[in-house]
């Protein structure tokens, strides 16, 4: 950690505060010419794995995971997608094991799963629901539009925003792949929160023929969960083996049952988009029109 | 628009005649029963009888494939098409290259040649089952097709041929895979054209077979969703099943050849046979039985439509029409009100459990008939039809109260 600290002494920062961590990555709050970022740390070991073969497998994969990250980051841009801060990439060397670091712009905010604890039964009006929504399809559809699948959409990858320019910002692109020949991760990490997967993400050989409609699913799970304040298959706690089961066979609750007060034409596409079978999901631009009329 | 003339052999006056008096909205013709300059005066013919009838020429490319076979039955196709047909092996299609340039040839002489405002888009038979090579070039045809359509600035009036034969429906899940794949590759056309090879009503694989009849729905319906137009061609029995799926339009013939989809039709089998005896299809059976049949059953059973064409079976005509125009007048007739009941009701789902209800009546009217054994495959018929529902459904993902 003095290592870190070291370099981003030399960067003229300094860490304020720890805001959370997931998976191999830790993210700070930092401060830097008088501006607030956020600091994500990547470490590239596992602690526990005494195969070195594996260890160096491991690390190129979250080196690999990482570098895609920034990557996409720069080539998508965009108002409602995270943007990367004055830290560039970089990899370091501490106590002799590898870190890849780098910083995002600092959003002030809550993550929309905060958003909903917090709702409770207070229940957001349609109009938020629908700005998250069409937020949410547009950047689908740069996503498609750049061939790349986000695989992790969630309310945890959403922050909600005071700022109403931007009212929501996705972030977290760590498991996201270009169709366009990035390699994929490898099967070390099972890509995605299983809650929020697509049922078609289970099969084994998914990869090859993934595409944006897992991404339209998660999403429309992130927004059913945020206008009815529960998840439209999954009970707030089960099992993951409950989990994986539901996602297979139990069909989504209906958006009208739970919002009687939300257009019924809105309602209808979300239950399109839950669909299991992707073929059953609206298209994009058929989505996006529909949302425009409302 | 959603009953067409499936265009073929004989037309005659029919098409007019149905046009004119509103039993069908316009017509597939089929390339190799009309010269191309026939072709042009028909659409003129057409369009005198009806203002803004769906015509569509159906380039029937699918039968390149039996071109070389020494019964192979072409007719115009060979004579008057050679601008974009020929012989071509599953192993010439196999390149892409080629793909190319057929579909192209295919999309350019409808848009440049016949000035055709609805396109359809050339493919082959996909046989052998859903992994063959045969799915593979179609596949190909689909993806070329779209491109090509763009090309030829002919993206929103181009539908891409579909065709598939009955072991494509062996598989159910090979079947959803299909569709996935094909919805995914978003393809910028206006729609589908879909020929399913099935035998007809007495056949081996009748048109009620629960996977091949489920399977088509659910080709409408999931395209449908997807945003696409979807045109069932030699479609005849199954239109309602197809429109409460959400199939835009339907073609039927006055021959079987024209009712059911067989590559058949493009060989010289020299089977022969008598003329078929004049059968009426009652909207409360959806059965088409023999009109002597149902002259001899009690009025009571109500198998009479009490529609328009009843006239042409129960007033005498004299000699001036063969049986089969007062047939398929009937039919047609018999077709157009049986959409709309169909799409009395709002959406797919509630389509669906509408035909549920009607099958139910069915049974009630064909129970009223079966006692004298006079319908043979009654009992077959219904249950396909109720299991095709019930599959359909489960893949559709809905809940039909039974």
């Amino acid at each position: 950690m003095d290592t870190i600290t070291s370099f981003l002494d030399s960067k003229k920062a300094k860490i304020t505060r720890y805001i959370n961590k997931g998976g191999f990555k830790q993210v700070f709050e930092i401060e830097i010419n008088g501006t607030k970022e956020a600091l994500k740390v990547t470490k590239l070991f596992d602690e526990n794995e005494i195969d070195p073969n594996k260890q160096e497998e491991l690390k190129n994969e979250l080196l690999a995971r990482s570098t895609r990250e920034v990557s996409l980051i720069k080539k998508l841009g965009g108002n409602n997608i995270v943007s990367l801060g004055s830290i560039d990439a970089t990899v370091i060397d501490a106590d002799d094991k590898p870190f890849f670091l780098y910083t995002e712009e600092f959003i002030p905010g809550k993550t929309l799963d905060v958003a909903i604890r917090d709702n409770g039964t207070n229940l957001p009006d349609f109009d938020q629901v629908k700005t998250l929504f069409k937020t949410g399809l547009e950047i689908l559809q740069t996503f498609e539009q750049n061939k790349i699948i986000h695989r992790d959409i969630k309310p945890q990858n959403i922050m909600m925003t005071d700022d109403a320019t931007r009212p929501f910002v996705f972030f977290d692109l760590g498991i996201a792949f270009d169709q366009q020949g990035t390699s994929l991760t490898a099967r070390t990490f099972a890509p995605g929160t299983l809650r929020y997967r697509a049922p078609e993400t289970l099969d084994p050989d998914y990869k090859s023929s993934i595409d944006i409609r897992s991404d339209l699913f998660s999403f429309a799970a992130t927004t059913f969960e945020f206008a009815a304040g529960v998840h439209p298959i999954h009970p707030s706690k089960a099992t993951p083996g409950e989990t994986f089961y539901r996602l297979l066979k139990v069909n989504a609750e209906q958006l009208a049952s739970k919002r009687a007060d939300f257009p019924a034409a809105f309602c209808n596409l979300i239950d399109r988009c839950l669909k299991k079978k992707p073929a059953l999901r609206p298209r994009l631009s058929d989505a996006i029109q529909i949302m425009e009329q409302l | 628009m959603p009953v067409l003339a499936q265009h073929g052999y004989g037309a005659g006056s029919k098409i007019q005649t149905a046009l004119e008096n509103g039993y069908i909205d316009g017509c597939i013709f089929s390339s190799k029963d009309i010269p191309q300059e026939k072709f042009l005066a028909a659409i003129a013919d057409i369009n005198k009888s009806k203002d803004k009838a769906s015509i569509y020429f159906d380039p029937q490319y699918y039968a390149t494939t039996i071109a070389q076979e020494p019964n192979a039955k072409l007719g115009y196709l060979a004579s008057d098409y050679t601008n974009y047909f020929s012989s071509k092996t599953l192993r010439d299609l196999r390149r892409e290259k080629n793909v190319s340039s057929e579909a192209e040839k295919v999309i350019r002489f409808q848009k440049e040649t016949l000035n055709l405002s609805n396109i359809i888009a050339p493919n082959i038979l996909i046989q052998d089952g859903l992994n063959s090579a045969s799915s593979s070039i179609s596949k190909n045809f689909l993806e070329i097709g779209a491109e090509k359509a763009t090309d030829a600035s002919a993206e929103k009036q181009t539908l891409l041929t579909l065709a598939l034969d009955q072991s494509c429906f062996r598989s159910s899940q090979d079947l959803l895979d299909l569709v996935d794949e094909i919805t995914g590759m978003n393809l910028n056309v206006k729609g589908f054209y879909i020929l399913v090879e099935t035998s007809k009503e007495d056949g081996p694989n009748p048109w009620y077979t629960p996977e091949i009849l489920a399977g088509q729905m659910y080709l409408a319906y999931a395209l449908s969703q997807n945003g696409y137009e979807v045109v069932f061609g030699y479609s005849f029995l199954p239109a309602p099943y197809l429109w409460a799926a959400g199939a835009n339009s339907i073609a039927c013939g006055w021959f079987n050849t024209l009712r059911y989809f067989s590559m058949n039709r493009f060989r010289d089998l020299s089977k022969g046979g008598r003329k078929a005896n004049r059968r009426y299809l009652s909207n409360a059976t959806w059965y088409p039985m023999e009109w002597t049949q149902v002259q001899m059953l009690p009025r009571s059973l109500n198998l009479m439509n009490g529609f328009e064409t009843d006239n042409l079976y129960t007033k005498p005509q004299g000699d001036k029409r063969p049986n089969e125009e007062d047939e398929i007048l009937q039919y047609w007739d018999s077709l157009k009100n049986k959409e709309k009941y169909v799409l009395k009701a709002p959406y797919a789902e509630a389509r669906t459990q509408q035909l549920l209800e009607d099958l139910k009546r069915q049974t009630v009217a064909l129970a009223g008939i079966r006692t004298g054994g006079r319908v043979p495959y009654a009992d077959e018929m219904l249950r396909g039809c109720l299991r095709s529902l019930a599959l359909f459904a489960e893949f559709a993902e809905f809940t039909l109260t039974v």
